[in-house]
């Protein structure tokens, strides 16, 4: 692209309705030979709200930071082509500049928030552009009151629920107006209330004329809200009818799923095989009860009684004890009142390595549950031999990568990977906190595949979804947590 | 919201107190807790301590095991010199050069401390850095305990296998830190942080009433501490 003004100003000279101009561009991580994006071009019209969607590792994070400088700059690795902005060519720019332009909200919110209280963060933001106390003073009290934190802004982070720190990080990225904001998967833990509240936001941000670009897998979320859509695919970004922006459930998501790396497999048919089951209880018998638990300054929880084969869901807004309710089932938390019974027995007083031979439970974050130097040996971890461990790679659609670090998965590889481990050690319950994040609809069916034998085969199931995708897949009971 | 209602924190009575102030009376106290050579004047300082640190919300346990230790030093001071004065006035001085710092660093937010620190005109990278352990370090703590549980859910107590600390523990916990470091480098960016360039600052720190009046109690008490040292 040629006639792009290279020079880094403040303000826009050029009224180019053009905020996103993506030319050419192409990108090859540190160590690999294969290009993770390929002649990618893209463009951002002012007001205008565009939806990327793609399969786990498909590179659109990694679009997302070439476009915000955070590629190559903090991940090493080589770019070519071009991206501007009115005119602008912001290829040489960094990231601080770039955030001049544009907002960028990463797909971890608490490593964009710094201080300690709200009103202080926006003011953080604001110091850094050193503009004039005067200035930074109505700005804040602007952005508060127009992303509704004016009652909030005395409260420390920590008081926050992630949709209102999310919020808050929206209102500190949108304090200068910049022309374009970009997300990384916005909506994965928030709940019904913050997701509403999300949208609004959105709409009311293209209504104003900034432009969005977003990177989403619950697509039924943005679809009435989104003019273009495009798909990465194997690196290549194609244009994909709004129309066709669909989601996972049980229909639209065929139960042939392409595996780029080991070919065509039938999910339906791996996830039938049959697996390792947990040790056999009779049907009907009741696995766990649970009466009049408490923990904390907590409602008393609902009464639990579950059998085995058993799905539950456990429903509520963000803060209402969800995970709290799954700590204290497997034994991470003592309760302060009430009783817990497993498989007859009351564990209530029991340790969690003793409640662990019976409940396995995956965290909402994969990386505290990986310890092994391959993905292999993670499986093998819960002394299970070689043969069951690759069974258990191919169920997950882990395969590919059995001799990788686990910690150089994908955060959605790294989930799934988590789940193994956890189910190899053949538990008779399984708890599971929002792991469905982050898992495009192929890697979802595959993860859900295996949860529904587990099920079949006698477990027992308790999680947590904010995806009401994943509930209609699994049909669970639902219980919920006021 | 049970969350917001469980974290919710309140600071005491001292908040309202300029940072500066505060980080100076600070280094004053241990200076003049080194030169008292007086039980009287000494128990005085200390007892004035006590009651600035009453303004502390510290849980029982940490109390007792704060008397705990106390008493050990005092006891051992005491079997070590055969001088239980001696050892009394050693323990008090002790107290009075360990309460200062935290008990008048507990009582400013940290936003107020920062600001303190811009306003001694400490480097950007310095007082950045220490708001980043501030806002972190509660975040590095609970990943440990979230790397300890999850060892306790696949059947290891690492309490009893010291062996699997390193694989267990050490290597999840440094990945974790290391993703950290780099998320927030780069959320640092976003934000539009540059050590090299300016900063303003919109709140900034000012002389109030309550300054003066706080410095009118401190001279009070401090002549007292002087008269039964000095004068006495």
């Amino acid at each position: 692209m040629t006639g792009w003004n290279t020079a880094i100003t403040g303000s826009v000279e050029d009224a180019s309705e053009t905020v996103l101009e993506v030319v050419d561009l192409s990108f090859t991580h540190v160590g690999q030979t294969a290009l993770t994006l390929k002649t990618v071009n893209l463009t951002l019209q002012a007001g205008e709200l565009v939806v990327l969607s793609g399969a786990t590792g498909s590179g659109k994070s990694t679009l997302l930071n070439c476009i915000t400088g955070i590629a190559p700059e903090h991940t090493g690795g080589k770019l070519s082509g071009q991206i501007g902005s009115r005119g602008q060519d912001l290829t040489a720019w960094s990231v601080r500049q770039r955030s001049q332009l544009m907002g960028m909200m990463l797909q971890n919110v608490e490593t964009q928030l710094f201080t300690d209280q709200v009103w202080e963060e926006v003011v953080f933001g604001l110091e850094n552009w050193n503009l004039p106390p005067g200035e930074i003073q109505a700005l804040a009290q602007t952005a508060l009151t127009e992303f509704d934190l004016v009652e909030q802004q005395a409260w420390t982070i920590r008081q926050l629920s992630a949709g209102q720190k999310q919020r808050l990080l929206l209102a500190c990225l949108l304090t200068r107006q910049p022309d374009l904001l970009l997300l990384d998967e916005p909506f994965a833990f928030l709940d019904a209330a913050g997701v509403q509240h999300l949208l609004e936001c959105l709409q009311k941000q293209v209504q104003q004329g900034q432009a969005v670009l977003l990177i989403e897998h619950r697509l039924e979320l943005v679809r009435g809200l989104c003019d273009r859509a495009y798909r990465i695919e194997a690196g290549e970004v194609r244009p994909i009818a709004v129309s066709a922006l669909k989601s996972f459930t049980p229909a639209t998501v065929e139960a042939t799923a392409q595996n780029p790396f080991t070919g065509t497999v039938r999910a339906t048919e791996t996830a039938s095989k049959p697996l390792h089951p947990p040790p056999e209880t009779s049907p009907g018998r009741l696995v766990l009860q649970t009466h009049q638990l408490s923990w904390g300054g907590y409602p008393p929880f609902p009464d639990l009684q579950v059998e085995n084969g058993d799905t539950v869901l456990l429903q509520g807004d963000n803060g209402c004890g969800k995970t709290t309710l799954l700590r204290l089932l497997s034994g991470l938390l003592k309760p302060a009142t009430g009783q817990l019974k497993i498989l007859g027995q009351d564990v209530t007083g029991q340790n969690v390595v003793q409640i662990a031979r019976t409940v396995g439970f995956v965290l909402q974050n994969p990386n505290h549950q990986l310890f092994a130097d391959s993905v292999e040996a993670e499986i093998q971890q819960s002394k299970v031999a070689p043969a069951q461990a690759r069974q258990w790679l191919e169920q997950l659609n882990l395969s590919h990568c059995a001799d990788r670090h686990p910690q150089a998965l994908s955060q959605g590889q790294k989930r799934r990977l988590a789940l193994g481990a956890v189910l190899a050690r053949q538990p008779q319950i399984c708890l599971l906190d929002e792991i469905m994040v982050g898992q495009d609809p192929t890697s979802l069916e595959w993860m859900l595949n295996v949860l529904t034998t587990f099920t079949q085969q006698g477990g027992t199931l308790i999680f947590t979804s904010h995806d009401p995708g994943v509930a209609e897949r699994l049909q669970p009971r639902a219980t919920s947590l006021s | 919201m049970p969350i917001a209602k469980l974290s919710r924190t309140s600071l005491s009575g001292l908040a309202p107190i300029n940072p500066v102030l505060k980080i100076g009376l600070s280094v004053g106290l241990m200076v003049v807790a080194l030169c008292l050579q007086k039980l009287p004047a000494m128990a005085v300082l200390v007892g004035g301590l006590l009651l600035l640190t009453a303004q502390l919300r510290i849980r029982l346990v940490g109390l007792l095991y704060g008397v705990l230790t106390l008493t050990i030093f005092a006891l051992s001071s005491a079997w070590l010199s055969g001088d239980w004065p001696k050892a009394v006035f050693s323990t008090l001085r002790l107290l009075a050069i360990v309460l200062p710092a935290p008990v008048l660093a507990l009582t400013t937010p940290p936003s107020a401390l920062i600001r303190a620190l811009q306003a001694l005109r400490l480097p950007s990278f310095l007082t950045l850095s220490l708001m980043i352990i501030w806002r972190f370090f509660p975040l590095i703590q609970q990943e440990l305990q979230r790397i300890w549980e999850a060892n306790q859910l696949r059947g290891i107590d690492l309490s009893r296998q010291p062996r699997q600390w390193f694989s267990g523990l050490m290597v999840p916990l440094v990945f974790q830190m290391v993703t950290y470091a780099d998320e927030v480098t780069v959320g640092l960016q976003t934000r539009g942080y540059d050590p090299e360039a300016p900063r303003s600052c919109s709140q900034p720190l000012r002389w109030q009433h309550i300054d003066t009046l706080f410095c009118g109690v401190v001279a009070l008490w401090l002549g007292v501490v002087g008269y039964l040292e000095w004068v006495r």
